[in-house]
């Protein structure tokens, strides 16, 4: 430590090149800490749970054909058939598919009169078995019997039967004690429903609603002329399962099928576009780090051929190797150090702006930290380099005149 | 002179290979980062139909539930960006604009009428009128729009992109040749050239910069096929709707069209925006139309502008990139420092023998530029690369806003010569001050 | 050619103000060679360097060819430099990744000559130090002596009416050194006025006239046979 005086002196002489570095720093750091912020930021929206057994359930879309009772028949047909197959632990049908960007919405309301409505929800309605096989938990009251599923051509809402909602709707609606919701009447639109079981996770069929968490569930299953299947498989080949259901939905004439696709595919398509942005600020994150690394090295490196005759003498008058590199270290340590309290500064501004132009979230101040780390860590060990190579400066530089 | 100025600097650079290397791949870094995140940004906010996009306008009406609003958007009441069933029947057959169009979406089965029926597949549609194509300027390779009798009688005939003609026919001239679409002959009579405007404004956010719909189909064919709304597009209702029962959905609240009008100047906007209005007023009148009248018509930048077409995203991107490319520049500025302090000695020579500041201002100039142009040249290089990565990256977006033109490219080189020299001003100034005297001592 | 009357030169700096020069009176006619002698640290260089327009002065006035320098800009200094005076200096100050031709060249290409014209001039200061058949070699690959000549083909190279040379000797052994004198005198005899700081009384007594500088104070004028050695 007691280097710390004559090097804070030396920088304060040299001026510019230590101030240019940290400069730099400060930038770096002011880029970094958003950016690292934003990259954790996509990284849970990303990674966000689904509640579903994704990795177990595929699903896909077929037509029914001819008057309506025929088309609901043959639905009914072909999903006792499936459930049947060896390679299927079940199958349902459901009016929309999570991740799909296709669904239904409604307003939600507790008083039906009430002017404006509290959220919006995203609406599945189908088989009654589909929360047991989309792999969704019950934390709380019960979910649907096999009596409660009714087979229409519309929603059925105006028949209270009963809806399961997601806990993030319930905490919405009872901010205080969402179990309160049990049992409580709830509008979609006009339509009354009580609610009876409330699920952990479900998420929408958009990923990138905001209310995406917001989910009801309903269990009447809706024949229509394009009808969504979700089978979870059973076994490991979900490859075969997928044969299997094909062959027997293909045995009825005219019909078409459309996506067929595991929801580990729909999940990673919803989110392709957060997925090459998070690459993105990963790269820029890495950049940063190398190019900080980079500047330190290359300023230390010089600096130290500047001062050759300086170590040089330093050695003569008996400096050790190992006085030379704490020398040097502790002089890039003073640098980054006031760079990256200079970049705090500018982090803080650069995130307020952010925020006011952009609308992002403020960056909570443990990031500032890890920040920190990384600048700290990336410029020591840039430094290393240099100062064992200035150590190895013989002393005898000191006498060299020319 | 400059050619002595620059034979000095390549010596100069050559003397120091670590340094000239640091300081040129610093400035590389940095350019290749920003112009990558600029490309896409650019390429993303295009004029997709120049010269006319002042003249085309998007109408949104006030057609929502007197009880709710449709939507906030930052905090006020929105109105829809579709139209009702009615509402765009009833503008379109009013033509009061020099041309309008309505838009509207399908999915089915679809395949050459003499493919066998295991090659149908799932195809989306582009229900549309005829003015569309001459309102978007969309080139045609044969054959032609359909006709105005076309859309009033809703014929099944059918326009094909390139692409599809190219699956179905294998690009050959299809005109007159028939293909079955959702179990009804439709008969070609016309292909498009490549047509990728970007971004594809006329639709929703999610399709603008995906691959455009290759089948279009008079509007009224669709309705006369009965077809109910497919699950590819978005349906905003209230009141009474079976959404199976295509009539009911006619005659409904629900919002699905897309409405688009070609004025013949920019000028004439107020005049339609008026007629607009009294539209609304003559519907309020017969009991629709209850809310607050907030309708409104948006030209093609209003409209990317308002459907954030360009996601923020990008535009933070290009911030975080251009305060990289400073952090770049900073560093490149500190080995300039560096670099011109190790050549005291020669200034101070150069000096004694008679040059003058602005010979020693030169000389560092032409060593920047050198460094700037091959920072530019290896970070267009480097750029390149960057945006085949984020093309692929980006698979879903379009491959074009991934693609540099020349514009960019002399960009790129003007600025990284441009950046790289204002950041060397100041070593070029430090070195200018030194005294003559003070280095030739020893050298 | 020159004239120097109550030059000063005071440096100041945070807490010191050091006195370098005091109250200069010096006059040298052209083609005159003058030795300058005195102990280190005396203002010998500085001296020199306010000679060659490198450095400015404090107080008094100082005449160049009948041209009053205090009025000049940095640019006309550094032109009268480059036309007027040559210099040579005791590490020699060779670029070294420029080869023999270009570091002679270098003040030729601040002037606006013709490229044949530089090469002519080059090509003749280097004969006449004896180099010429080595001018696109490096500085590196000759020896001091072979160096200094190529310092001094530099100061020729612009044909100045004026060379100062700061201890032209100082790095060299007695052979080379009495070379490069030898070289010096041939060159005074050529008409080229030289003023030459040195700390060997022997070759400042090659010289018209010695003048020595002590603490600041200049003593003028003692004829080169009264200084013994």
């Amino acid at each position: 430590m007691k280097d710390l005086k004559p090097i804070i002196k030396s920088l304060i002489r040299e001026k510019t090149g230590p101030l240019l570095l940290l400069l730099q720093i400060a930038v770096t750091y002011t880029v970094l800490v958003n950016a690292v912020f934003m990259l954790l930021q996509k990284h849970e929206e990303i990674h966000v749970s689904s509640g579903l057994a994704e990795s177990e359930l595929f699903w896909f879309q077929m037509s029914l054909h001819g008057e309506p009772e025929e088309m609901k028949a043959s639905l009914f047909r072909d999903l006792e058939a499936i459930k049947s197959l060896d390679t299927v632990k079940n199958a349902v049908t459901l009016n929309s598919i999570p991740f799909s960007e296709w669904g239904v919405g409604h307003e939600i309301r507790l008083d039906r009169n009430a002017e404006g409505f509290i959220t919006k929800a995203a609406f599945y309605t189908g088989s009654h078995d589909a929360a047991e096989t989309l792999g969704l938990k019950l934390i709380a009251g019960q979910g649907f019997e096999l009596s409660d599923e009714r087979r229409l051509f519309d929603f059925g809402l105006d028949t209270p039967s009963g809806i399961v909602i997601s806990k993030a709707l319930a905490e919405q609606l009872y901010p205080l004690d969402w179990q309160q919701v049990l049992g409580k009447t709830v509008y979609l639109n006009e339509d009354a429903q009580v609610v009876k079981g409330v699920v952990e996770h479900l998420i929408g069929p958009w990923s990138y609603w905001e209310n995406s968490n917001y989910n009801v569930l309903f269990s009447t299953a809706t024949v229509s002329s394009e009808v969504f299947l979700m089978i979870r498989i059973q076994g490991e080949s979900a490859k075969q399962s997928m044969q299997d259901v094909m062959r027997i939905v293909m045995q009825e004439p005219n019909r078409t099928v459309d996506h067929l696709e595991m929801l580990t595919e729909s999940r990673a398509s919803a989110y392709r576009s957060q997925v090459a942005a998070y690459s993105t600020l990963k790269a820029v994150v890495i950049g940063l780090a190398l190019i900080t690394m980079l500047g330190v090295f290359g300023q230390a490196r010089f600096a130290i051929l500047k001062r050759r005759k300086q170590i040089g003498t330093r050695r003569a008058l008996g400096a050790s190797r190992i006085a030379i590199v704490r020398y040097y270290l502790l002089e890039n340590a003073v640098i980054n150090l006031i760079g990256i309290a200079l970049g705090m500064v500018l982090a803080i501004v650069a995130n307020n702006l952010l925020i006011s132009h952009f609308n992002l979230l403020p960056v909570p101040s443990i990031y500032l930290f890890y920040g920190s780390v990384i600048i700290f860590g990336a410029g020591t060990l840039a430094v290393v380099q240099p100062a064992i190579r200035a150590a190895s400066i013989s002393p005898s530089e000191a006498t060299r005149s020319v | 002179m400059l050619r002595y100025y620059f034979k000095l600097a390549f010596i100069s650079l050559k003397k120091t290979p670590l340094l000239s290397f640091l300081m040129i791949a610093t400035i590389a870094i940095g350019i290749a980062a920003t112009m990558v995140t600029y490309t896409v940004h650019y390429m993303m906010t295009q004029d997709p139909v120049p010269g006319k996009s002042d003249r085309l306008f998007t109408v949104h009406l006030s057609s929502w539930d007197p009880n709710v609003s449709y939507k906030l958007k930052d905090g006020k009441e929105d109105i829809p960006i579709f139209m009702t069933y009615q509402d765009a029947t009833n503008l379109y057959a009013d033509k009061k604009a020099d041309k309008q169009t309505i838009i509207s979406f399908h999915k089915t089965m679809m395949r050459a009428a003499e493919q066998p029926s295991g090659m149908a597949t799932m195809t989306y549609l582009r229900p549309t009128t005829h003015e569309f194509f001459s309102m978007l300027d969309v080139p045609f390779l044969f054959g032609s729009p359909w006709s105005a009798s076309d859309d009033s009688q809703g014929n099944p005939v059918v326009v094909l992109s390139k692409k599809k003609n190219q699956q179905l026919f294998r690009g050959e001239n299809s005109l007159g040749k028939e293909v079955l679409i959702g179990g009804v002959l439709y008969r070609v009579v016309g292909v498009l050239d490549e047509w990728t405007p970007l971004p594809r404004f006329y639709t929703t956010r999610s399709e603008a910069f995906r691959e455009p719909r290759g089948v279009f189909i008079p509007f009224q064919s669709s309705i006369q096929n009965n077809w109910s709304l497919s699950t590819d597009g978005s349906v905003y209702c209230w009141g009474e709707v079976d959404f199976v029962d295509l009539e009911s959905v006619k005659a409904s609240e629900c919002v699905w069209l897309f409405y688009w009008v070609e004025l013949s100047s920019a000028e004439q906007r107020e005049d339609y925006l008026a007629y607009i209005n009294r539209y609304a007023q003559e519907q309020r009148a017969m009991g629709r139309f209850q809310r607050e009248q907030m309708n409104r018509i948006l030209n093609v930048a209003e409209y990317i502008e308002y459907n954030e077409v360009v996601r923020k995203d990008g535009r933070i991107a290009i911030w975080l990139s251009a305060a990289f490319l400073i952090a770049c520049l900073l560093n490149c500025m500190s080995l300039m420092m560096t670099k011109f302090h190790g050549k005291g000695a020669e200034v101070g020579l150069r000096r004694a023998i008679g040059a003058s500041k602005v010979n020693i201002a030169w000389q560092f100039s032409c060593e920047t530029v050198i460094v700037g142009v091959c920072g530019g040249v290896i970070g267009l290089l480097l750029a390149q690369l960057g945006l085949q990565i984020t093309a692929q990256v980006y698979s879903h977006l379009h491959t074009e806003l991934m693609e540099m033109n020349l514009e960019l490219v002399i960009m790129t080189l003007v600025l990284s010569v441009f950046s790289s020299s204002l950041f060397g001003l100041y070593p070029i100034y430090r070195a200018c001050q030194i005294q003559p005297s003070s280095h030739l001592k020893s050298l | 050619m020159l004239k120097m009357s109550n030059v000063a030169k005071i440096y100041v700096t945070d807490t010191v103000k050091t006195q370098a020069l005091r109250s200069f009176d010096l006059e040298i006619e052209a083609g005159e060679f003058v030795s300058v002698v005195g102990p280190s640290g005396s203002g010998k260089t500085t001296f020199l360097n306010i000679a060659g327009l490198l450095e400015d002065y404090s107080e008094g006035n100082y005449y160049l060819n009948n041209q009053d320098v205090t009025k000049l800009t940095d640019t006309q200094k550094s032109r009268l430099r480059n036309e007027q005076i040559g210099f040579i200096f005791q590490s020699f100050n060779l670029i070294p990744e420029l080869n023999l031709f270009d570091n002679v060249e270098m003040p030729l290409r601040y002037r606006s000559f013709s490229a044949k014209e530089r090469q002519r001039r080059v090509i003749d200061a280097l004969t006449k130090v004896g180099l010429a058949n080595r001018k696109s070699h490096y500085p590196q690959q000759l020896s001091g002596g072979q160096q200094q000549r190529v310092a001094i083909a530099r100061a020729l190279a612009g044909s100045p009416s004026f060379l100062l040379a700061d201890e032209p000797t100082g790095n060299l052994d007695s052979n080379m050194a009495d070379g490069i004198m030898s070289l010096l005198k041939d060159i005074n005899a050529s008409g080229t006025c030289i003023l030459m700081v040195t700390h060997d009384l022997e070759q400042a007594h090659l010289a018209d006239r010695i003048i020595e500088i002590k603490d600041g104070v200049l003593t003028e004028g003692i004829p080169s046979q009264n200084v013994v050695a």
